[in-house]
């Protein structure tokens, strides 16, 4: 995807939320508050400028020669972040219903470590090395999160 | 400021000196990880101030701003990749001089300059902060909007290639301080029926997903730098200077934390343009000007001095008119409020034990770092060489509990989450997270103040041009909108 194209893609998107945002702002009951200058008079103001910096940064954009040959390497590092990401949401997902955070972190750890190194799953020794840090680095946390300053964690 | 008349009681109390202590070394560390950064170690630092005092709180986050200046240091001497942003210009003499003489000569020049930088910074604010507060006590609601509009602006000006999205930027972020209660009518805004923004977006949620996030991702898709001097070898860090070499750093950095104090004062501007001009100016100064970008260590000691300047001058505008000029002073500026502290001259009038333990606890804050520094550089040397796949982990689970602990709810890690993937792509096409920062934390303080003039002036715009401070403010915020425009004008006039 060439940057041009991103930058386009990401000017609609925020774009997109300014509407949103437009709607927001002009259902919000502004009379009922009782003031010339109500909740929804600021919103407004910032909405209107958006667009205007949108539309600016659109020509700006359709304009701009030395931009279109740089390539942005979109679908790529989103494989790679998306592999991070996955594991972080599966955290989440899991700490929300089952509480056991120290449990959860630990498999959150290894797991960040075998994304980047996948050979680490080869080798015995190079598993129980990243093992151990694993469990040290959460022993650590526990003891200040939870015994020094009585988090419930 | 009467330094005799004090209470130094009040700062020799074990919380206030714990979190001078914790935030140095946090400082210290952080700051030598390359690519974590000032906001970076501020946004890790954020919750934790909420188990503190007001006074130990922000002494935490501005110690460790100060120390994380000299920490950057480190890894630009060591792996010649600068830990901070502000630190990128000594990475061109530091590092060729730690490799062809002494890291640890390199780094003694650094800590050095950095002590001298850090107590111009906290001698300017102890001196002019209560001038500049009661200038600003003639402020009304007007000049307070002016002011916030000006730093915002200023900082979207200056923080990214592209101008046009970084003021997009500036106003996303205004329209994520608008979610929550409005204040004025009680009246909920753009909360899309979560409970929980009725208090509006968390701060420490929104701060540290768009900076933690990207940095982590980030960490873990690059590869570890194979240029870095051996820094397991204590060798390298026993080099010592000369009293006679002490003497002239000494001079070269009153004139660079000189500079940097002023820079810093400038919303905007901040430690990393004042490392560079401090670099300039000893470039200008030295006896050997030839040598610059080859081992000289006054280009060690002009920068390093210029960025802890920087920090002591950006701190006075936040203390004084409670404005924060910069994105790193903006995560301070969170950390009063979540005090139920609103900086500026209310705070200098009604708080003066506060104030006065922030003011003379910055400046102890210095020697700490120096201390620190002088004993435990060796070991943060080590820390850098820690592989990106065993530090991001560890660095995520740290700002897991960071934004958990500080509401304890599970969502606000989903905000983090949210947003710091947004950052993540947005940075990548030029748009400003710094500037978004600083205009969400800015936020609610503009719009009140908007409001308010508005209502004063019952509905008459022309308040904002009428009354004389408030006009020459204005002035400047047109001259920094048009400035392209202006310079463009000047170039095809010459030419």
């Amino acid at each position: 995807m060439s940057y041009k194209l991103a930058s386009y893609i990401s000017l609609v998107f925020i774009g997109l939320i300014n509407i949103f945002y437009l709607i927001g702002a002009i259902s919000i009951a502004d009379h009922d508050s009782g003031r010339e200058f109500g909740p929804a008079f600021y919103p407004l103001i910032l909405s209107i400028i958006l667009f205007i910096l949108l539309i600016m940064s659109f020509i700006k954009t359709y304009m701009n020669k030395n931009k279109e040959g740089i390539h942005f390497n979109f679908i790529v590092g989103l494989k790679k972040v998306a592999l991070i990401i996955i594991p972080i949401v599966i955290f989440l997902i899991l700490w929300t219903y089952f509480d056991y955070f120290y449990i959860l972190s630990f498999f959150l750890l290894m797991s960040l470590f075998i994304i980047n190194k996948p050979s680490i799953l080869r080798n015995k020794k190079e598993l129980s090395v990243y093992f151990l840090i694993a469990i040290g680095y959460l022993l650590i946390l526990y003891l200040f999160f939870n015994v020094l300053l009585s988090f419930n964690l | 400021m009467d330094l005799a008349g004090f209470d130094w009681s009040i700062i020799f109390s074990i919380d206030n000196i714990l979190a001078i202590i914790v935030g140095s070394f946090a400082g210290l560390l952080l700051g030598a990880i390359p690519g974590l950064g000032s906001m970076i170690i501020l946004a890790i630092l954020l919750p934790f101030t909420y188990l503190l005092e007001p006074a130990a709180a922000v002494l935490l986050m501005m110690s460790a701003y100060q120390a994380g200046e000299y920490g950057g240091s480190i890894s630009s001497v060591i792996l010649g990749i600068p830990g901070t942003p502000s630190a990128a210009a000594t990475v061109l003499d530091g590092h060729t001089y730690a490799q062809k003489k002494s890291p640890g000569r390199a780094l003694a020049y650094s800590l050095q300059a950095s002590l001298v930088g850090a107590l111009l910074g906290s001698l300017v604010l102890i001196f002019l902060a209560a001038p500049l507060t009661d200038f600003a006590l003639r402020w009304s609601a007007p000049e307070y909007f002016l002011v916030g509009v000006l730093g915002i602006l200023a900082v979207a000006a200056l923080s990214s290639k592209d101008r046009l999205k970084s003021m997009i930027s500036v106003i996303l972020g205004l329209m994520t301080a608008t979610i929550g209660m409005d204040i004025f009518a009680g009246m909920p805004r753009f909360t899309m029926g979560f409970v929980e923004f009725l208090s509006g977006v968390s701060m420490i949620a929104l701060i540290i997903g768009v900076f933690g996030i990207p940095e982590i991702i980030k960490m873990l898709t690059q590869k570890d730098n194979p240029n870095a001097i051996n820094s397991s070898n204590k060798d390298n860090f026993s080099g010592k200077l000369r009293i006679r070499e002490r003497l002239g750093a000494i001079k070269k950095s009153l004139l660079g934390g000189t500079v940097g104090v002023g820079i810093g004062i400038f919303p905007g501007l901040g430690a990393g343009t004042a490392s560079w001009f401090g670099y300039a100016i000893a470039k200008k100064t030295t006896k050997n000007p030839e040598t610059f970008g080859k081992g000289n260590p006054d280009g060690i000691v002009g920068p390093e001095s210029a960025n802890n300047g920087a920090v002591g001058g950006a701190l006075l505008p936040l203390l004084a008119l409670g404005i924060p000029g910069s994105p790193a002073i903006a995560i301070i500026a969170g950390a009063f409020i979540m005090q139920g502290i609103t900086p500026g001259p209310g705070v200098f009038n009604n708080e003066t034990t506060l104030v006065n333990s922030i003011l003379y606890g910055y400046l102890i804050a210095a020697f700490v770092m120096f201390i620190l520094g002088r004993f435990l550089t060796p070991v943060f040397a080590r820390v850098i060489s820690i592989p990106n796949m065993i530090l991001a982990p560890s660095v995520l689970l740290i700002t897991i509990i960071g934004i958990y602990i500080s509401e304890s709810m599970i969502f606000n890690l989903w905000v983090a989450l949210l947003f710091g993937l947004i950052a993540y792509v947005l940075i990548k096409l030029d748009f400003s997270v710094p500037s978004y920062v600083l205009a969400f934390v800015l936020g609610p303080i503009i719009e009140t103040n908007f409001r308010r003039s508005l209502d004063m002036a019952q509905g008459d715009f022309s308040v904002f041009i009428t009354r004389p401070i408030s006009l020459i403010i204005l002035l400047l915020i047109i001259l920094i909108l048009f400035y392209p425009v202006i310079t463009k004008l000047f170039r095809k006039a010459k030419a």
